[in-house]
């Protein structure tokens, strides 16, 4: 029974024992007119959530940080009274996500909305559940009446152009052809043969079937390219979140809000950083593979294609730098798959050089390396990656340093050894 | 525009108004002292001082309050020293004015005695009223207690609603109906600022719409309450509660005790008859104490004492005349007449022609308790050994002639003139022998040099000698009284030299028309004083030859009637007096006092009257029953419309010899209401309407046996002491009270029985105060808090009585695990509340609404356990098992 009710209660009661006692007509009267206002809130109450059907579109499943989810909420009244309130609110744990609202509905009236909500951070999101409140005007009796339907949103992480990020042409030779005969189109060509069936309509050779009267095929070889294997370094321990963090809300404009709102770690500007490297490399019709150490172990094959990208897209939108694998066992447990003239993206931030050790293990085995080091002494932390950038620099590997503030973008066009290493962070852009 | 408005609403801050206001409007329309007008603009000083510190954020509650405080002292002191008279100096003089007062109120009420001091009852209410104001607006404002806001101001008008009739119960209509209003508009206040924080848009015509359900809710339920047909009252329990609300009734005696002097209908023991005020309103049942008043001994039979005079009937009850006069808007600027004063054993210059068969009695008055300095005095008063002024009636003359060649006594001459006319009456203004040109014969002891000789009526030519200068004893006597604003002029006869006739113009008291006594120096608890009075022993043979009519101001005064009494009244009146055969004025009193005695039934327990109905209408149409006050008030109006001077008494009815005492104690419950009729020549004479009570005896004694002397002497005291003890109208009103009320042996088994009531009493007392004391334990420091930080209270607080103490170094998870040891089956919910207190103080997303509801439903399983446990400690033979659950 709600507190309010209580009270309300009470005071019957005590005008009821008082009537009793004192035999005085306006208290009767007082009596009644208090039983009366319980019997109509209660009624009210009661009535104000029959007759609702509540309707709710979200139009994907799938967004991207920075790009907008869309959602249209209905609710309709379908009985014969009004609702002079109804709280419609809602559960996500999208962050940002307002679709609760307040309506007033007639007899037999609808109310609806849009709302456009510009995801922020990448994840598993729940949509829903729904609650549906209202009560009596006086608020002694609340009703409430749940929604549980939920679904979910996957939001994946953001992707900057990597345009200018080059990989050193006279370093990586790139490789013979593989001679593996793939399920995807590709520029290559290798041969036709007869349709059997099941094989895609877009594979019919139509010359060929129209020199041999019967449905030939073309059958196609993988690029003769390099494998990009990026290893995302996830370890719990390597990983810190910034000490000012960007908490103001970003000032809208396009329907994007900038880089800077969710890059509040040296985890997400590590995710962030590898989803662009997929997204360069694969669009580049390079075969890409992802390697991150987080809890659960994350290995993706190379291959190319926009599936390619889905799939790691899907595994760095969940990702969390909740491992406990240091990167240097990682890099020797995951050795194996890097095969000679394939090329291997770290992207760290740990300050511990021993993982160094393990790259020049695999760089000893002519593969080539990259190392992208997020320092993690510009987010905060005690300690700065210096030593191992200069442990890289020592061994030839290219090493590009990211800090926090950077343009992703500018910060992956020129590598740490022909850049100056800046003493200072560099300007944080959200106080400027 | 914007700079003005605030957040919850000018309309809230207008049902808050209202909602007080209303109930300060009851307090002026009850009408309890004059004054009361102030107490608009302190209610609205309270409600803007309210606004004012519960919106300025910056200010804490301690600073707010005191700064309340004193601009509510400043307000209410300045608003009541402009009320004051400003004869009694500035207002600082008027400060010091009313500090003596308080000083002497606080004397008397630690005395336990009784103060009709109305001027600190007018401050007190204008503090209340501007409390109450400054309160109501803080709760909605600040604190976000809408049901004190309600309430307080809703117990103030039911409290004014049942003690005073003045009050309609429309004022209830219109409170409940604006603090529904309210109620409805605090809510939607509070859901507002929730979805202002959650960031939820919510249409801003929500507000209005909901005011407009709220409108029609509001009438719907108003109507439903006051239209349908059952009753919650119960007779039993009424009776129940009647045997048992001796400590309500003590209280409210003491209140009442406290402003003696209130105006009221009297019903509840607050105001009415039995206030002996300046007016009083009928209606109620009649709840009289037994406590004693005043004791009276000296002679052998106990009279009627009066307290009071009333002659302006109003259709719903009586006022003195000269309360009215002061109200008087032709007469706005007359002074309020002043008292007559008397020294110690001076008498009253009453008018002798009145006072045929008049025996004068001496009686010794000890008071019980003070009752404000009201001196009670049996019919005519004449004298006492204390000083007193006289409130009595005034009236204004303008050129009447008075024939002093005729006995002045027929003629009316007020006692204030009676020693000029025995002045006139002896001066010789014959002329000495050598004439002299004297320019006058007629004088003006003010305007001697301005005012023209007035000739006599035939005055013969040649101009006779001039008469013989004033004498100075007469020039003296005219000035004394031109002090007094009385202009006096004589006519001397040319032939004769004596006077003939004077003519005055002024305003005279009418000392043998006192509406109430008041001891100069007040009256408490145990003083007393001797009091000589005349007391009529007139027969009805006498009064019955006593022909119709009386001088022009007493017809004036005392036939008044306003125009609520109705045609059928005036019918009735004549139609008893037709059906007796009354043609004179004894015969027809007697014939409607004999009328109201066997048609009216006597009961206390009165339904109010409706509104706007005329109460005696309403008594001897629709509901002939009533007490006292009622057949007095029937009685007088249909006497006034037949024409006979008839006016209000109010006092006490003769009390029974007290033994213990030594003399007849009269009590509160003797308090009573009785009608006087004007007879020329023999006054006042009283009459017993009252069907309970015993009539006067005027019949001559029959020759055959009995003392014609005492039947004589007992006219006008035939009930009380003299009255056999097996009488059953002796017992007065309440014979039941009046059993209980008498002291000594008779009272003992009452006070017995009464020790195992009050102990019974003092038992839900008791637990009563333990209730409200566990509540206000377990509530205390809540309010305010956030649902979740509430819940983890209350864990810790039922924990702590359960005897699980936290210590300043654990953690809420520590301490629902320490919860977990000690109450079986607590772990699941006690965890879930600590989990929540943690997410909502420290955790970066607060728990969501589901997450409160859950935390409720966990918090109610665990209230059950501790609860469960808590009854558990208090047996001692679980003490051993307890011991093994702290173990485990």
């Amino acid at each position: 029974m709600p507190m309010q009710a209580l009270k309300l209660i009470a005071l019957i009661i005590v005008v009821f024992v008082l009537a009793q006692l004192n035999q005085w007509s306006i208290l009767d009267k007082v009596f009644f007119a208090l039983v009366a206002l319980l019997l109509v809130a209660r009624l009210w109450s009661r009535l104000s959530l029959i007759g609702l059907r509540l309707t709710r579109e979200t139009r994907t499943d799938r967004a991207q940080v920075g790009q907008p989810l869309l959602e249209r909420v209905r609710i309709e009244n379908r009985s014969r009274l009004g609702k002079l309130f109804v709280e419609v609110l809602d559960h996500s744990d999208l962050p940002g996500h307002r679709v609760s609202r307040v309506v007033n509905l007639g007899a037999h009236d609808a109310w609806r909305w849009r709302v456009e909500t510009i995801c922020s951070r990448r994840g598993r999101f729940r949509i829903g559940p729904m609650t549906l409140r209202s009560g009596d005007p006086f608020g002694l009796f609340p009703a409430v009446k749940s929604v549980p339907e939920t679904s979910e949103l996957l939001v994946y992480p953001a992707t900057v152009d990597l345009s200018a990020f080059a990989l050193p042409v006279g370093e990586l030779p790139g490789g013979n052809a593989i001679q593996r005969r793939t399920p995807f189109v590709t520029p290559n060509a290798t041969g036709v043969r007869d349709y059997f069936p099941g094989d895609a309509f877009n594979r019919i050779a139509w010359s060929a079937t129209a020199r041999t009267g019967k449905l030939m095929v073309k059958e196609f070889e993988i690029d003769p390219t390099a494998d990009i294997w990026i290893v995302v370094d996830l370890e719990r321990a390597a990983h810190v979140g910034a000490s000012r963090p960007h908490t103001a809300a970003p000032t809208m404009a396009d329907d994007e809000i900038p880089l800077w709102y969710w890059l509040d770690s040296t985890e997400e500007y590590a995710v962030t950083v590898a989803a662009s490297l997929a997204r360069n490399f694969l669009n580049q019709n390079r075969n890409v593979g992802l390697i991150a150490s987080s809890e659960r172990a994350i290995t993706i094959p190379t291959d190319r294609g926009g599936r390619q990208m889905i799939k790691i897209l899907e595994q760095l939108a969940v990702a969390r730098a909740d491992g406990d694998m240091p990167l240097g066992e990682v890099l020797l447990a995951e050795s194996a798959q890097f095969s000679r003239n394939s090329t291997v993206i770290v992207v760290t931030s740990s300050v511990d050089d021993t993982w160094v050790q393990s790259l020049i293990a695999i760089i000893s085995r002519r593969v080539q390396c990259v190392a992208i080091v997020i320092e993690p002494g510009t987010f905060g932390a005690a300690e700065s990656s210096l030593f191992v950038v200069s442990s890289l620099a020592s061994v030839g590997a290219p090493t590009y340093l990211v800090k926090y503030g950077d343009d992703i973008s500018r910060a992956l066009a020129t590598h740490a050894a022909t850049m100056p290493i800046r003493q200072t962070p560099s300007v944080n852009r959200a106080s400027s | 525009m914007h700079r003005l408005a605030i957040r919850e609403g000018w309309t809230t801050v207008f049902l808050v108004s209202l909602v007080v206001m209303i109930s300060i409007w009851s307090i002026q329309r009850a009408d309890w002292a004059d004054g009361l007008g102030i107490l608009s603009w302190v209610g609205i000083a309270g409600l803007a001082a309210g606004l004012a510190v519960s919106k300025n954020q910056r200010l804490p509650g301690w600073a707010a309050h005191l700064a309340a405080f004193g601009f509510g002292v400043i307000v209410v002191l300045f608003q009541m020293t402009s009320y004051l008279n400003d004869a009694l100096g500035g207002r600082v003089d008027k400060l010091r004015w009313l500090w003596g007062r308080g000083e002497a109120w606080m004397s008397t009420i630690w005395n336990g005695e009784r103060n009709d001091d109305l001027y600190l009852f007018v401050l007190m209410v204008a503090a209340l009223s501007f409390l109450l104001g400054y309160s109501s607006m803080w709760f909605v404002m600040r604190a976000r207690w809408v049901w004190a806001a309600m309430i307080f101001p809703g117990l103030l008008l039911f409290i004014n609603l049942g003690y005073s009739l003045r009050v309609p119960r429309a004022y209830v209509v219109l409170f409940l109906f604006f603090a529904i209003l309210l109620l409805v508009r605090f809510f939607m206040l509070e859901r507002e600022t929730l979805w202002r924080r959650m960031r939820i848009d919510y249409p801003r015509s929500l507000a209005w719409r909901s005011l407009w359900a709220a409108t029609y809710l509001s009438i719907i339920v108003l109507i439903f309450g006051w239209a349908f047909p059952a009753s919650a009252r119960s007779g039993s329990a009424h009776d129940v509660w009647l045997k048992i609300d001796g400590p309500w009734r003590s209280v409210e005696s003491r209140l009442n005790g406290w402003f003696a002097g209130l105006n009221g209908p009297g019903n509840r023991g607050v105001g009415g008859f039995a206030a002996f005020s300046d007016s009083f309103d009928l209606g109620g049942p009649l709840q009289l104490s037994d406590d004693p008043v005043v004791l009276v001994t000296g002679e052998a039979t106990a009279p009627y004492l009066v307290a009071h005079r009333y002659s302006i009937y109003t259709g719903r009850g009586w006022e003195s005349a000269y309360s009215v006069d002061e109200n008087d808007p032709s007469d706005v600027n007359a002074p309020i007449p002043p008292q007559v004063e008397l020294n110690a054993d001076e008498d009253a210059q009453v008018n002798d022609a009145d006072l045929t068969d008049r025996q004068r009695r001496t009686y010794t008055l000890t008071m019980q308790r003070g009752r404000g300095g009201i001196v009670f005095s049996p019919e005519v008063f004449r004298s006492s050994d204390i000083g007193v002024n006289l409130i009595v009636q005034w009236e204004t003359v303008t050129d009447r002639v008075i024939d002093l060649t005729q006995p002045l006594a027929e003629q009316g001459l007020p006692v204030d003139l009676q020693q000029i006319a025995e002045l006139l009456i002896a001066a010789d203004f014959t002329p000495p022998p050598p004439p002299e040109p004297t320019p006058t014969a007629t004088t003006d002891a003010a305007t001697a040099t301005t005012t023209p000789p007035v000739p006599p009526t035939a005055t013969p030519e040649p101009t006779p000698a001039p008469p013989a200068p004033e004498p100075l004893a007469i020039t003296s006597e005219l000035q004394a009284l031109f002090g007094r604003d009385i202009f006096v002029t004589y006519v001397i006869d040319p032939e004769t030299y004596a006077v003939t006739s004077l003519t005055y113009s002024g305003r005279f008291s009418q000392v043998d028309d006192v509406e109430a006594i008041y001891a100069r120096e007040g009256l408490a608890s145990g003083d007393s004083y001797d009091l000589a009075a005349l007391e009529s022993k007139a027969l009805s043979q006498d009064l019955r030859n006593v022909p119709t009519g009386a001088t022009d101001s007493i017809e004036a005064r005392y036939l008044q009637l306003p125009d609520t009494v109705t045609q059928a009244t005036l019918d009735l009146a004549q139609q008893i007096v037709q059906q007796a055969g009354a043609t004179n004025q004894y015969d027809q009193s007697v014939a409607l006092q004999n009328w109201l005695r066997t048609n009216v039934v006597y009961t206390e327990d009165v339904e109010f009257p409706p509104e706007g109905r005329d109460v005696v209408d309403f008594v001897l149409f629709d509901t002939r029953e009533g007490y006292c006050e009622y057949y007095a008030s029937a009685f007088i109006v249909m006497a006034r419309s037949l024409g006979l001077p008839t006016r209000m008494a109010t006092g006490f009815f003769p009390a029974d010899r007290d033994q213990a005492a030594g003399g007849f104690l009269y009590r509160e419950l003797n308090a009573h209401a009785w009608p006087e009729v004007y007879f020329s020549g023999y006054g006042w004479i009283p009459f017993e309407p009252t069907a309970n009570r015993t009539e006067f005896v005027r019949e001559p004694a029959p020759t055959t046996g009995g003392n014609s002397a005492s039947n004589g002497g007992n006219v006008g005291a035939g009930v009380g002491g003299e009255l056999p003890f097996d009488d059953p109208f002796a017992f007065g009103e309440r014979p039941i009270d009046r059993e209980s009320g008498g002291v000594g042996i008779a009272n003992r088994p009452a006070e017995e029985t009464s020790r195992i009531e009050w102990g019974i009493r003092g038992a839900i007392l008791l637990a009563m105060a333990a209730t409200l004391l566990v509540a206000w334990l377990w509530l205390r420091g809540l309010r305010g808090l956030t649902p979740a930080t509430q819940l983890y209270a209350r864990v810790e607080r039922g924990a702590r009585w359960t005897g699980v103490r936290s210590t300043a170094a654990m953690t809420p998870n520590e301490y629902s695990r320490e919860v977990s040891r000690n109450v079986p089956g607590a772990r699941i919910p006690a965890t879930y509340l600590a989990d929540l207190y943690v997410r909502e103080t420290w955790g970066a997303q607060p728990p969501t609404q589901s997450d409160v509801l859950q935390g409720r439903h966990a918090w109610r399983r665990l209230r059950g356990l501790l609860a469960r446990r808590f009854f558990m400690r208090l047996r001692p033979w679980n003490s051993a098992p307890e011991s093994q659950d702290d173990d485990w």
